[in-house]
């Protein structure tokens, strides 16, 4: 068992100025006269009502279904304590600030590349999430079975990344892309529901968690044992000494194979990514310049592209319930 | 219930799971494609809905592709409206000031709107290396020269941030189509 | 283990001391065989493979294997040189039972290969503060007290308690070392009559096993050490 001999490390919720602010893995959060708050349900369990309308292909039933098996999904990871309720069908459509949670089928035919979106009414003085509404684009062709159908997007494996939005996740970088011969692109793969761009039609793969969703949803929502049987690596990105804003650092543990994702959020490039197995640990990191910044941080921050790939200055063995810190990666300019 | 949470600083907020796409697909969806500067954002609720939404006045210098006239009224999702305030992860963000690219596909009913959200959205901002203007990020160009699926890597030290002109001829090239031969310019 | 050893010493030391008494003449010192004897010195700690493992993401339909590597790894612990003192008593003319302490500081090395994005290859490093406090039993087969000949090669086994402290001491994790080996005791001098009886110079090698500690798998660890030494006896 491995175990660390002095106080431990939390994770930290990085404040931006003002508005909405974005943390490890990643994390929403709200930052109100000059402090930080994680966007999280407060009170549980987490209402939510089903629009009572299908689309072909799925009925109401259907969809109904198969966000209670997603639902299910979030609330079976035993390492966090959220739960859900769902309450009943609904006739209103997402997306409108009623003072309820709504989530189904909606016609976007002007968000013509947008499959899912999920949107949170919170009050910023406290940081309670009040409401979230999920829509799914009607404008495309859905599936519900079991193993998927050709040409058609799996509802429960949206809806999976939609949940990690309602429960106050942000974008997960933990994935790769290609340009295909004919135009286009496409993802290579992925290591987190989170990730914002989806596998594609008639795939189901993205039903299943990874260990990036369960360490954030496990330190938005810790159970009892969490915090006591994880651990945290803090350090900082710079580049000629110069701290970098924006950068996505991958946590890899070296016995059991997980991937975690973090980001550093401050001018001086410090981050902490929590959550981790216990374990030799190696770290990474690499800009997020495939065109994809907007998608993670939802301000307009001026996150620093122009450097390459590296990894940390030392391997690093997270301990049980503590954290390491002062773990230096360097990068170059392009 | 709308009402009453006006007395609560409420913020909407908004996430996105997307289909990917290049630059070149963009723009072949687009159906204008405006350099200019934005000169005023105000927000409304959506017509029809009492979805929040704003609307962006761009004041055009240039049109790579169609001609929605000198000055465009765009509408983005997300917006502050009293003490509600909608921000979509995924979205662009607009202030007055900004100089922007926008790939905009129009609509029979409603204004003109950003193609895949942020991808269709690209910043004029200067480039403190080399002091000249550039356009970011860096368009998702496949070289027409390769064959087979290219694999998109970060950190890659050919993928830069352009300068508008050149990005103006990645986005002449990509609307010309794969069989094109124009001539690309070193960068 | 540790215990077992610790009374074993107390007990044989006292047969020990029977068994070579001598009796006195009048007006004359005896002489005493040696029943105690302190060592310090250096070692060197043989390294091991910990194994390879490869950073993956779920590969999208069509791709090879179904997965696709981001980057790949491959670690190991290094050798490393160490520091040691031991405590031995007598128990029997041949047989001695050892107490020590041992300190090294072995680097966990992982090489990172075969990055995704065409990042250069690397090793980074942690170095782990390793301390061992061990028991064991030592047989000369030529004797050990009152040995006639310069030279005492001798067998032994043992086992003990291992800690290791890596990333700066941020983690600490314990587990339990069994070693066997062999080795070579030169005398170089002493008196029977004096206070010092014995002293010289050891080399010894050893087998270890390790289990658990700082690993990226629940696996036993099998690595040589080799040492030498200088002893007093008394």
């Amino acid at each position: 068992m491995i175990r660390r001999p002095g106080p431990g490390l939390v994770a930290v919720v990085m404040v931006a100025a003002c508005g909405l602010t974005a943390s490890a893995y990643l994390k929403f959060g709200t930052a109100s006269g000059g402090t930080g708050s994680s966007l999280r349900w407060v009170k549980q369990p987490a209402r939510y009502f089903v629009t009572d309308r299908g689309v072909p292909g799925v009925s109401a039933a259907d969809l109904d279904a198969a966000l209670g098996r997603a639902f299910g999904t979030w609330q079976g990871v035993s390492s966090a304590d959220i739960r859900f309720e769902r309450v009943g069908f609904t006739g209103s459509p997402p997306f409108e600030p009623d003072g309820v949670s709504v989530i189904g089928f909606e016609q976007r035919p002007d968000l013509e590349r947008t499959l899912g979106a999920t949107t949170y009414t919170y009050d910023t003085r406290t940081g309670e999430l009040l409401e979230a509404d999920i829509f799914l684009n009607s404008t495309f062709d859905w599936s519900v079975a079991p193993a998927g159908e050709p040409g058609r997007f799996d509802v429960e494996s949206i809806a999976l990344h939609e949940i990690g939005h309602f429960v106050g996740l942000g974008h997960s970088a933990l994935g790769e892309t290609e340009l295909r011969p004919g135009g286009g692109r496409r993802v290579v793969g992925a290591e987190a529901a989170m990730f914002p761009i989806a596998f594609g039609a008639g795939t189901v793969l993205g039903r299943t968690l990874r260990a990036d969703d369960v360490a954030g949803v496990s330190d938005l929502y810790p159970s009892g044992s969490f915090r006591e049987s994880t651990g945290s690596v803090s350090g900082r990105v710079t580049k000629g000494g110069v701290g970098v804003f924006g950068a996505h650092i991958t946590a890899f543990n070296l016995r059991s194979g997980a991937l975690v994702g973090g980001y550093s959020l401050s001018r001086d490039g410090r981050f902490t990514i929590a959550g981790l197995a216990p374990g030799p640990t190696v770290l990474r990191a690499e800009p997020l310049d495939d065109g994809d910044v907007q998608s993670f941080f939802p301000e307009d921050a001026e996150v620093d592209v122009d450097f390459r790939v590296s990894y940390g200055d030392r391997a690093v063995v997270v301990p049980e319930g503590g954290g390491v810190g002062e773990v230096l990666i360097k990068v170059v300019a392009k | 219930m709308a009402l009453g949470l006006v007395c609560l600083i409420a913020s909407p907020v908004r996430a996105t799971v997307l289909l990917p796409a290049d630059m070149p697909e963009v723009a072949r969806a687009a159906a204008a494609i405006t350099v200019g500067r934005v000169v005023a954002v105000t927000t409304r609720l959506e017509p029809g809905t009492r979805r929040i939404e704003r609307v962006i006045t761009l004041e055009v210098t240039q049109y790579l592709k169609g001609d929605l006239g000198r000055e465009v009224h765009v509408a983005v999702p997300g917006g502050q409206m009293g003490h509600y305030r909608t921000v979509m992860v995924g979205a662009p963000e607009f202030a007055p000031g900004d100089e922007v690219v926008l790939f905009l596909a129009t609509r029979a009913a409603g204004l003109p709107y950003v193609v895949g959200l942020h991808q269709g959205a690209y910043r004029i901002t200067l480039d403190t290396r080399s002091g000249t203007r550039v356009v970011s990020p860096a368009p998702l160009v496949r070289d027409p020269d390769t064959t087979g699926a290219v694999a998109v890597r970060r950190g890659d030290p050919a993928r830069r941030p352009l300068a508008l002109d050149a990005f103006a001829a990645e986005v002449r090239r990509a609307l010309a189509g794969p069989a094109s031969r124009v001539p690309r310019r070193a960068r | 283990m540790v215990g077992l050893v610790a009374a074993a010493a107390v007990c044989g030391g006292a047969s020990a001391r029977a068994q070579t008494a001598t009796p006195a003449g009048p007006g004359s010192r005896a002489p005493r065989l040696e029943r105690v004897e302190v060592s310090a010195g250096a070692s060197w700690l043989g390294g091991y493979e910990l194994g390879a493992r490869d950073a993956v993401l779920t590969g999208n339909a069509g791709t090879s294997g179904g997965q696709v590597v981001l980057f790949r790894t491959a670690s190991d612990v290094s050798g490393s040189p160490g520091v040691d003192v031991r405590v031995g008593i007598g128990l029997t003319h041949g047989l001695v039972a050892d107490a020590a302490f041992a300190y090294g500081q072995p680097e966990l090395q992982t090489r990172i290969s075969g990055d995704f994005e065409q990042a250069a290859d690397v090793t980074v490093a942690d170095t782990i503060a390793q301390y061992v406090v061990e028991g064991a039993l030592r047989f000369h087969l030529t004797g050990w007290a009152g040995a006639r000949r310069a030279v005492s090669p001798f067998v032994s086994g043992g086992a003990g308690y291992l800690r290791q402290l890596a990333s700066r001491a941020a983690t600490v994790e314990n587990g339990l070392l069994v070693h066997g080996g062999g080795g070579v005791a030169w005398r170089l001098g002493g008196s029977p009559r004096g206070t010092l009886r014995g002293y010289g110079v050891r080399v010894d090698a050893r087998v270890n096993w390790r289990a658990s500690g700082i690993d990226v798998e629940d696996a036993v660890r099998v690595y040589p050490s080799a040492g030498a030494s200088l002893y007093l006896r008394f």
